[in-house]
């Protein structure tokens, strides 16, 4: 395993002595991964990066890069890459300018600094473009350069705060691409912020699902997708089917529920004894019509059907009460299903995943 | 068109683009791309936006209007009366043409001071001498105590007997006809147009020579208050500059909610009159005033050691960096609230130091306004009246109390403009040389 590169160690951060902006937040963060802290607006994750970069004090705590502690380091000799959102290129500089300032700080002597700009330009595909202004630029451009600005003086650790939020779509999907090439390439440590979960799961090597300035779960992106550790991630990572219910009884790998009228049947995640749970099921495991050995099959009745071309998406409202997403494969034996009919739903038990009943419920979801 | 014969456009408008049309498809454009409808469509839309852009017009016109009442024509007005020489002409016509004749040399001969004489007389009784008399005296004074002397000695029927002449009857009433001088200025104020205004005004004279020679040392005043102006305008902006920049910078990185309350407190001082403000500065700087008080009580400066603050160039200069103030700080703020604060952070993270960053990256950007703020006060200094009247005293009066005083005290209207027209000029240098430098189309005031 490689050396761990940054790591937050119970860092805590607030502004008014009342709410806790960050909580007693753990993190290690090992060379060459590309770590992404996702959540909603305002749960903490921008301040956890700027307190690395070291535009926050950190409240308490300690935070190491490679094993020192950079609490009191000022910002400007952390050495550290910072990509913001709204590219913040300087705007009388030319590209060129912009690309050399960090440069130029260091005291590196001209002739090194053009071959290192022409070098940098040819990285980010804009060669040529280095007498304009940022202004002459589109949206993109002005990103790559943003990009290759905060890599010139070769930063092994890299941050990124939302550095694509300013994008449409298909020039996001593009430079995530791009993002991604450079990381590889250069071997880089990348510590990205984002709150668009496509994007995170996309890029990177583990996810850190933030809110309300903690971290509720950190893993690779198809362990968060599949196992989501608690409601809040479950709810907050795609889209997920969310039913209230009572836990019943428990015994190893299963647990039994009440809910939507039935006995259902599903992986209990940090339950114990009884008490209120919550049910998640992913849309996609939401079977129609099941088979026999399915653990669970609820009746129930298509009220809105959606055709998503590949996939059809349907809202199956359930006789006792409440309803689900179903999202299946668009196959020739599936085609009859009409919105109106009666149906059968059901799932497996490995596919539910029963969380307890958080205090108030978050996320979306039925 | 619309039935009543009247086409809503001209018909030979629409000929004429039919036959350009025409020659179109004959190089080989498809026909189905020139639709008849678009054509027509295209002309009523140009037509539409013709009218607009009158109809905008006459609305701004009344403005247009109202400045050229009040603002050009009291410039051309100025320009004029600086090089105005017409009295002479005007009210002792075959004065001026005799005098235009005379070569200059010794003293004008019989016929010319016959002429000179006759229509003096005759000015004095159709009371029209003062015009002339009055307009002389800028020249010299005493002109007018000895045109209305004179003139009153000719209304009664005085002159020389049959042996005597002009030149000695006049040198007997007074002796000063007996000077050259005298009648070297009545030959000057012969023409129409004059430079002895701007002359005076730059502490120039005509020699006896007829050249242009300096005033002498103890006549020498405007090139002196024109400096001072000069000096105490750019120190000014330079003060608000140095105290501004701090105000602004902080007003433009806090929250809105408490930089509004900055804001009023800098737009505070307008809403109370100019004259009480400058007055009250006299209340602090004065030798009983506040400040000395202050000092004295704290035993810093002996009672006899008081120090003078007030009216006198150190009050000019301070009530006017206070009255200013906010005209640098208004278009300082409104530039630097444009800088976005993640471009420090971004120079700070590339390895920059703070300083370093605010010299290479914050203040380049800032300089639009900093261009700004200074022109602005630059040219408010420039012609500042007020402030320098009240609490200047003697040594703290700049151009504007001067031209204050020849339109207000002496009257001398010409003299006057002719200051005037030498401040606009340097204002409009200073105008050209931001315009070289900075650009005026980047300038932001608020």
């Amino acid at each position: 395993m490689a050396p761990v590169c940054v790591s937050f160690r119970k860092v805590s951060k607030n502004y008014d002595q009342q709410s806790w902006v960050v909580d007693s937040l753990n993190l290690d963060v090992r060379e060459g991964e590309f770590v992404t802290l996702l959540g909603p607006s305002g749960s903490g994750k921008t301040t956890c990066l700027m307190m690395l970069a070291g535009f926050e004090e950190v409240t308490s705590g300690e935070i190491l890069i490679r094993g020192e502690r950079v609490n009191d380091i000022p910002p400007h000799k952390r050495g550290l890459g910072l990509v913001f959102q709204n590219y913040a290129l300087f705007p009388h500089m030319t590209v060129a300018g912009n690309l050399a300032f960090p440069l130029q700080v260091r005291g590196m002597d001209k002739a090194e600094i053009r071959a290192r700009v022409d070098e940098a330009l040819e990285m980010v595909h804009l060669s040529g473009l280095g007498a304009r202004l940022p202004a002459q630029l589109s949206g993109g451009q002005q990103q790559r350069v943003a990009l290759a600005r905060a890599l010139i003086f070769h930063p092994t650790l890299v941050l990124m705060d939302e550095p694509l939020g300013a994008l449409d779509k298909q020039l996001r999907e593009y430079m995530q691409y791009e993002i991604k090439r450079l990381h590889e390439q250069l071997g880089l440590t990348v510590i990205y912020v984002t709150h668009d979960q496509g994007e995170a799961l996309t890029l990177s090597s583990r996810v850190a699902v933030f809110n309300e300035g903690r971290i509720q779960q950190i893993d690779a992106p198809d362990m968060i997708y599949e196992y989501p550790a608690n409601a809040f991630t479950a709810g907050f990572i795609g889209e997920n089917n969310l039913l209230q219910g009572e836990l019943l009884e428990t015994d190893g790998d299963t647990c039994a529920v009440g809910a939507g009228g039935g006995r259902l049947r599903g992986t209990p995640v940090g339950v114990a004894g009884g008490g209120e749970v919550l049910l998640a099921v992913r849309p996609e495991r939401v079977l129609i019509n099941p088979d026999g050995d399915c653990a669970n099959a609820l009746d129930g009745r298509v009220g809105d059907l959606v055709y998503l071309g590949d996939y059809m998406r349907a809202v199956v409202e359930l006789g006792g009460g409440g309803e689900l997403i179903a999202k299946y494969p668009n196959d020739r034996g599936k085609r009859d299903i009409k919105a109106g009919q009666p149906v059968k739903v059901g799932w497996h038990a490995e596919d539910c995943r029963v969380f307890p009943a958080p205090p108030r419920t978050g996320g979306k979801g039925a | 068109m619309n039935g009543n014969g009247k086409p809503a456009f001209d018909a030979g408008q629409i000929a004429g683009l039919d036959a350009a049309f025409a020659i179109v498809r004959a190089v080989g454009v498809p026909e189905d791309k020139i639709e008849d409808a678009d054509r027509r469509q295209h002309l009523v839309r140009g037509v539409a936006a013709g009218l607009h852009r009158s109809r905008a017009f006459l609305l701004v016109a009344p403005l247009l209007l109202f400045l050229a009442v009040t603002y050009l024509v009291p410039i051309g007005g100025i320009l004029f009366r600086s090089v105005d020489d017409s009295a002479l002409q005007t009210w002792m016509p075959k004065t001026a043409a005799a005098f235009a004749q005379w070569d200059g040399a010794g003293l004008p001969d019989e016929d010319t001071l016959a002429v000179f004489a006759a229509e003096l007389g005759q000015a004095r009784k159709e009371r029209t001498i003062g015009r002339v008399a009055n307009h002389l005296n800028y020249r010299m004074s005493g002109m007018r105590s000895l045109f209305n002397k004179t003139g009153r000695r000719l209304a009664a029927g005085g002159g020389p007997d049959a042996a005597g002449n002009w030149r000695e009857w006049l040198a007997q009433l007074d002796p000063r006809w007996g000077r050259r001088q005298v009648w070297t200025i009545i030959k000057a104020a012969s023409g129409r147009y004059t430079q002895v205004n701007y002359l005076a005004a730059l502490d120039l004279r005509r020699g006896d020579d007829g050249g242009v020679a300096r005033q002498p040392e103890g006549k020498r005043i405007y090139v002196k208050i024109f400096l001072r102006t000069l000096w105490v305008s750019l120190a000014v902006t330079l003060f608000c500059l140095l105290l501004g920049f701090p105000v602004a910078h902080l007003m433009a990185g806090l929250p809105p909610r408490i930089s509004n309350w900055l804001m009023i407190m800098v737009l505070l001082p307008f809403w109370t009159s100019l004259l009480v403000r400058t007055t009250s500065w006299i209340a602090l700087l004065q030798s009983n005033g506040v400040i000395n008080g202050t000092l004295v009580w704290l035993g810093l400066i002996g009672d006899d050691e008081r120090i003078q603050m007030v009216f006198n160039l150190t009050g000019t200069v301070v009530a006017m960096i206070y009255v200013l103030l906010p005209f640098m700080v208004l278009p300082l703020y409104s530039v630097m609230r444009g800088i976005p604060r993640s471009l420090t952070r971004v120079a700070v993270s590339l390895g920059a130091t703070p300083l370093t960053a605010f010299a290479r990256v914050y203040l380049p950007q800032t300089l639009v306004g900093v261009g700004a703020g200074s022109l602005l006060v630059f040219m408010l200094a420039v012609g500042y009246y007020i402030t320098p009247a009240l609490v200047g005293g003697q040594s703290g009066q700049l151009i504007s109390n001067f031209i204050f005083y020849h339109i207000k005290v002496s009257l001398n209207w010409g003299f006057a403009s002719a200051l005037g027209v030498i401040l606009l000029a340097a204002v409009l240098l200073v105008y050209w040389v931001y315009h070289k430098l900075v650009g005026i189309e980047k300038m932001r005031v608020a």
